[in-house]
């Protein structure tokens, strides 16, 4: 288990660096001038050259690199003089569009789409897994046909026509749900919900549909398994054979489906931000790639990756607890 | 997406124009700001008298209430020194900053440069435009009460003077000193910028050489006073110190802002501005399409929402053939800025071909492109309509034969560069080749990437013959277009600061710019119409197409809108909220 646990996440150091590597290599090798871009098409070549001592651009892209990952862990100074600023760990460098320091930026971001995400996972993994699960134990009636059909509507609509639709009909037409916008939680709990009611419900019906057939064919093809029908011949009843025992063996591959899923939302929320005005990591990240804004797409990449391969990391521990067949070697 | 690329250019750009009285621009209480194609009027600098305050009222307004800002992107720049983009310099300008002068609603649609922090529009000392005399106003007070002085003025043009906040125009500065061997007043440097003066409440500015338009110079936001105390340098962005007529309550950069009154603003000092409502709020990050849609449904508790983002193509149609439908929550007018086909004058040197360029140019297909005549009006000069000046002329009206005539059978060959950065720009470019063809032009069309198409352009050593540019006035006058585009002063001094496209210089057109550089505003303002006129006859160094038009729309509760020409864009300081009790929160 520990030897497991030590290999995981020395891989998991091993992943990330070579994704702030690569992705810091990327901007080199693009034929544009980043300090240019960011400056703007009507700037100064003094401008262009403080921004570019700013980001330190004159200076070897090695040396780049390794000051920009100890920064993340050390912070250190950006500019000189006058012009000197402190960026304090987690430093992952200033924007100079915006004006601020990254991980500002990213940690307002980051709880936005954490909402959007969670909030939409929570409810799509509920309405997927009971209706699958249900639609499973109704086999062949009206229940499993509509979940069915449900499904196959749900998988067909994409994200972009299903919040703008949201919007229109609920939003401006009946106007009976709340403009979408963020509210912290802990801020006021009930602005919170109305603020991401839509996003979830686009997120979820967009998203549902493939883990609910997963669920419910997972669950008929253990309920077709000779343990089972063992079970079933020991005299257990209906009930306990169908939730304990033919629930459980399903769970692994929806674990599995819904950690990716998780990690897909997550991805998702580009489009889900956007639609909505919510000011995220996928939008941010976005916006920070169109503009070729180096700091925030760094920043914006290495925390997707650290989200990715740690999500993956808990799935194989979840594994382990929910299948005893699985062990961690 | 010619839009998103014509912002992209002018950003940098800015003010321009004045209107006149015939102007339809009505920006009173029943609610629709037009301004269609209004010539600006030669009668543009105010007297002391035009200085005082207060601005007189708009028809209908209310005092008190919130108005409601959505858009995608924020503010870049606050900080007075760094604001050069239209919507950035409203609310600079409007709402948070005063400068030396400014420009003022007549009231019957026309603009006038008045003196807003100074007494008057500026005193030219010795009568040759190389002195001039600024006074500021009594009682003028900052956010927290304490005094404007004449002082924190130059403080405010030394800092732009610094290369790390040099974002903002430069006009100025490099009249000051050519050289630019001042940095600002940091690292220990000198407070008061060179060629500046500073005694008691009196500024003055010594030039070298004549410079009459140094009143509309100092109407740019780097003239507002910054006190040396409050100077946050980099971080000023963020949060300027008011000495308009309202003050940053609270900011989260890229997402929302909101604006208070500033106290200590007196009415009685201020010729431009109104404030009339108690609040602003702004929310940045929807997308320009849902923009337009929230507006346009207008649901409840949406009413006082306002954006400078223009009607999004898609739902343009919508509205512009539903007009009275959305009576009272429109603006819509035609802008200061051009759109053109540069010629590369250093590749295309035969005169035929140019002429053949402009005789045959498919300017109605090109405006039917681009949305209609609510997207651009025809143009047939480079100066547009709105600026004081402008000369009506159309010397190559539309004449394939005659294109065909020019080029007297020759095949010719060009390359046409356009901006890839949408489905639109392919379209336009095919058009362009059919059309062309026509006239027995071959185009060869090319693709250059978005990001560094204004780069390319630029560039003297481009291997392009055409490519579409655009331009907008940096202050009423033609000396703020031709020169830069069609002059010397655009020439290329790296690739990043040319604003001459076509790469055209004269002798005698240069002669021309001189002689008007030197003259007094309103004697220079009808020679640049004139100028304008004869570098398109003699040399047609560029093809002109159009002038931008544009339509907003606002929530219903919303009144005063109008169409602040010097910027293009929507006036705030005439804005107010029609029921002040509706939405107040």
């Amino acid at each position: 288990m520990l030897r497991f646990v030590v290999r995981r996440l020395l891989l998991i150091v091993l992943t990330l660096t070579v994704v702030s590597f690569g992705t810091f290599m990327l901007f080199f090798a693009a034929p544009s001038d980043p300090a240019r871009i960011l400056c703007g098409t009507r700037c100064q070549p003094a401008q262009i050259e403080a921004v570019r001592d700013g980001l330190g651009l004159d200076r070897p892209i090695m040396t780049q690199y390794v000051e920009y990952m100890g920064g993340i862990f050390a912070g250190r100074t950006l500019g000189e003089g006058d012009w000197a600023k402190d960026c304090s760990a987690p430093c992952f460098g200033y924007s100079y569009t915006q004006n601020q320091e990254v991980s500002e930026i990213v940690a307002r971001a980051l709880p936005v789409s954490a909402s959007v995400a969670i909030g939409a996972w929570i409810i799509q993994t509920l309405i997927s897994v009971s209706s699958g699960v249900i639609a499973a134990r109704k086999r062949g009636t009206a229940v499993d046909r509509g979940t069915i059909a449900a499904t196959l509507i749900g998988g067909a609509l994409p994200i972009y026509f299903v919040g703008p639709m949201l919007l229109l009909i609920f939003r401006y037409q009946l106007e009976i749900l709340p403009q979408p916008s963020y509210t912290p939680l802990l801020d006021d709990p009930l602005a919170f919900a109305g603020g991401m009611i839509m996003p979830w419900a686009t997120l979820a019906i967009v998203g549902f549909a493939f883990d609910a057939r997963l669920s419910r064919s997972q669950m008929l093809e253990t309920l077709d398994e000779d343990f089972i029908r063992t079970s079933r011949a020991k005299g257990l009843k209906d009930r306990v054979v169908f939730w304990r025992h033919a629930l459980r063996a399903s769970a692994t591959p929806l674990a599995t489906s819904a950690g990716l899923g998780l990690g897909g939302l997550l991805g998702g929320a580009v489009v889900t931000e956007s639609i909505f005005g919510l000011n995220g990591l996928g939008k941010l990240s976005l916006d920070a790639i169109t503009a070729r804004n180096l700091p925030i797409v760094m920043a914006t990449v290495l925390i997707a990756a650290t989200f990715v391969v740690f999500g993956t990391f808990i799935v194989d521990m979840l594994y382990a607890a929910i299948d005893p067949r699985v062990r961690l070697s | 997406m010619r839009k998103h690329a014509r912002v992209a250019v002018l950003g940098g750009l800015v003010l321009s124009l004045a209107l006149t009285a015939c102007s339809t621009n009505s920006g009173d209480g029943s609610g629709e700001g037009t301004n269609e194609g209004t010539q600006g009027s030669l009668d543009i600098i105010g007297t002391a008298e035009d200085a005082k305050g207060p601005a007189a009222p708009v028809e209908g307004a209310q005092t008190g209430g919130t108005l409601k800002y959505i858009g995608l992107t924020d503010f870049t720049h606050l900080d007075p020194a760094r604001t050069y983009v239209g919507s950035f310099m409203m609310i600079q300008s409007g709402l948070l900053g005063r400068t030396l002068t400014g420009y003022k609603e007549v009231g019957d649609g026309s603009i006038q440069l008045v003196g807003d922090l100074a007494t008057d529009s500026g005193k030219d000392v010795a009568g040759d435009c190389k002195t001039w005399e600024f006074t500021l106003k009594d009682g003028l007070k900052y956010e927290d009460g304490t005094v404007i002085t004449a002082q924190d003025v130059a403080y405010g043009i030394a800092r732009s003077f610094s290369p790390e906040l040099a974002d903002g125009a430069q006009f100025l500065q490099n009249w000051l000193q050519e050289s630019r061997e001042y940095k600002g007043p940091y690292d220990g440097a000198e407070k008061v910028p060179p060629g500046v003066k500073v005694d008691g409440n009196k500024l003055t500015f010594s030039f070298d050489t004549a410079r009459c338009e140094v009143p509309f110079a100092v109407a740019m936001p780097n003239t507002t006073p910054v006190p040396e105390a409050k100077d946050t340098k980099t971080d000023y962005d963020n949060k300027p110190f008011s000495s308009g007529p309202y003050k940053i309550e609270s900011r989260t950069l890229g997402e929302s802002m909101t604006l208070v009154r500033n106290e200590h603003w007196a009415a009685d000092s201020d010729p431009i501005r109104h404030a009339y409502p108690d609040k602003w709020t702004f929310e940045f990050g929807t997308e320009p399409k849902d923009n337009s849609v929230r507006l346009d449904a207008n649901a409840s508790g949406d009413e006082n929402l306002w954006s400078f983002t223009g009607v999004h193509p898609d739902i343009l149609g919508n509205v512009t053939g539903n007009m009275d439908k959305y009576k009272g929550r429109l603006v819509h007018g035609e802008q200061k800025y051009n759109g053109y086909l540069a010629i590369n004058n250093l590749r295309v040197k035969d005169l035929a071909v140019r002429q053949a360029l402009n005789y045959a140019v498919p300017r109605d297909r090109w405006i039917q492109l681009n949305g209609g005549e609510f997207a651009g009006k025809p143009n047939t000069s480079f100066m547009t309509k709105s600026v004081p000046g402008y000369k009506e002329f159309n010397v190559y009206p539309t004449d394939i034969e005659k294109a065909k005539g020019l080029l007297g059978g020759k095949a010719t060959k060009l390359r046409y560069a356009y901006s890839n950065d949408g489905e639109l720009s392919g379209q336009i470019a095919d058009m362009f080749k059919e059309e062309y063809a026509k006239a027995g032009i071959e185009l060869e069309t090319i693709a250059i990437s978005p990001d560094d198409y204004y780069g390319q352009i630029g560039d003297p050593t481009n291997k392009y013959d055409l490519y579409w540019a655009g331009w907008g006035a940096d202050w009423p006058s033609g000396s703020t277009v031709i020169p830069p585009c069609l002059g010397e002063d655009g020439l290329v001094l790296d690739a990043n600061t040319g604003t001459n496209y076509s790469f055209f210089t004269e002798k005698t057109i240069e002669d021309e710019i001189d002689r008007l550089s030197g003259l007094p505003i309103t004697e220079a303002l009808p020679g640049w119409g004139e100028l304008d006129e004869k570098i398109l006859t003699e040399f047609a160094p560029y093809v002109p197409l159009d002038s931008s038009y544009n339509v907003w729309i606002t929530g219903s509760n919303v009144g005063g809108q109008y169409l602040q020409q010097n910027l293009s864009t929507v006036d705030v300081t005439k804005l107010f909220v029609r029921d002040p009790a509706l939405n107040a929160g």
